[in-house]
């Protein structure tokens, strides 16, 4: 199997943890906001990204995670911990941004987000192929249908299993395994269409 | 192992959950069949690029947006309370008001027939104490847990 190495709390094990999670979601349950101002510093990264990945839009993405941590906050007193935080959380966000989708017109394809590159390569051309290759991914990702698009980045990108992501999306745990297969299938199809190439060379 | 039987549970065998049995059977397989490997081997390629796509840096500005939002939240509903008490404390005046008439009035030797009225006075007590008890209970939920009630 390949190894995923991003996992969804790695950034987070670097924040100071003077409190465990939990206490911190009982104190913003019980209307603290700088415990709960500690919990959007931990998950605001990975509430964008999914956001920018359901809606495609960088703007409509900062609202839709807004939304979300407001959300949370009217709701935290309803939380009791039957999933993980992050699980929950990240269902809000996955409701706010198909609001947002239900209500926008479709996306078109200058719209779509650009990468962004976090390590310059020593070398200008591995980081120029580097940089082809990634935004040739992405803009592979976000040509895909909502619903494989969705599967295939809280899989492949947010580290989420399949009963996770089924928890999220509300869809059975075969829906989500059929979404992630077909999604790879389509996704490589979109990668060649998009590079010209043989999908025999990939 | 056929062909067919491996490429379906190619994606399968990606994400890991497949027993150990099938896995090998599939590893197998693939020891055979070089085009397989190959099919394996690009898909492998494909995850790997996909998981090593940055993530999105999230805006600077997500944070302090989120806490200015609850704090503007906070302030509209600590407004709230402001017209719950005044209308607690109004009734509470009134009710001092109108007992106060009654004295008034007896003293002066005069009679008011309102005020021998039980069913007006009980009303009375009644409006005053859900006024003040409305208020109290909100108070007191707010500070607890940011009911919103109102």
């Amino acid at each position: 199997m390949v190894i995923r190495n991003r996992l969804l709390f790695d950034e987070v094990k670097h924040l100071p943890l003077i409190e465990t999670e939990t206490e911190l979601i009982k104190r913003a349950s019980e209307g603290n906001p700088e415990a709960f101002e500690v919990l959007v510093q931990r998950y605001q990264k990975y509430v964008y990204n999914l956001a920018l990945s359901v809606i495609g839009n960088r703007d409509e993405a900062f609202d839709a995670a807004q939304e979300t941590f407001i959300r949370a906050w009217r709701s935290l007193k309803d939380f009791r911990g039957d999933a993980r935080f992050s699980t929950w959380i990240y269902r809000i966000a996955y409701r706010v941004s198909l609001t947002v989708v239900a209500r926008k017109r479709p996306l078109p394809i200058d719209d779509l987000p650009e990468p962004i590159c976090e390590d310059a390569s020593a070398n200008p051309e591995e980081a120029a192929e580097n940089d082809y290759r990634q935004a040739l991914l992405r803009r592979a990702i976000m040509n895909l249908a909502p619903a494989y698009r969705t599967a295939l980045i809280l899989y492949h990108l947010e580290d989420l299993s399949y009963e996770e992501i089924a928890s999220i999306t509300g869809v059975p745990i075969g829906t989500v395994r059929t979404h992630l297969h077909r999604g790879r299938n389509y996704l490589k199809r979109e990668i060649v269409r998009l590079s010209g190439g043989d999908e025999n060379e990939m | 192992m056929k062909c067919e039987q491996a490429r379906g549970m190619m994606h399968a065998i990606l994400d890991g959950s497949h027993s150990d049995a099938e896995i090998n059977a599939y590893r197998h397989h693939l020891c055979e069949c070089e085009q397989c490997r190959c099919e394996d081997q690009r898909w492998r390629s494909l995850i790997t690029e996909i998981e090593a796509l940055p993530l999105w840096k999230e805006p600077a500005s997500l944070l302090p947006a989120v806490m200015n939002s609850l704090s503007t939240e906070t302030q509209e509903e600590e407004s709230k309370i402001g017209p719950v008490l005044l209308f607690g404390f109004f009734a509470f005046l009134v009710y001092h008001l109108l007992s106060s008439l009654k004295t008034l009035s007896a003293n002066a030797g005069g009679d008011i027939e309102l005020f021998h009225n039980p069913v007006f006075m009980y009303l009375a007590w009644i409006i005053v104490g859900l006024a003040f008890s409305a208020g109290l209970i909100y108070f007191l939920m707010r500070k607890k847990a940011h009911v919103k009630f109102l």
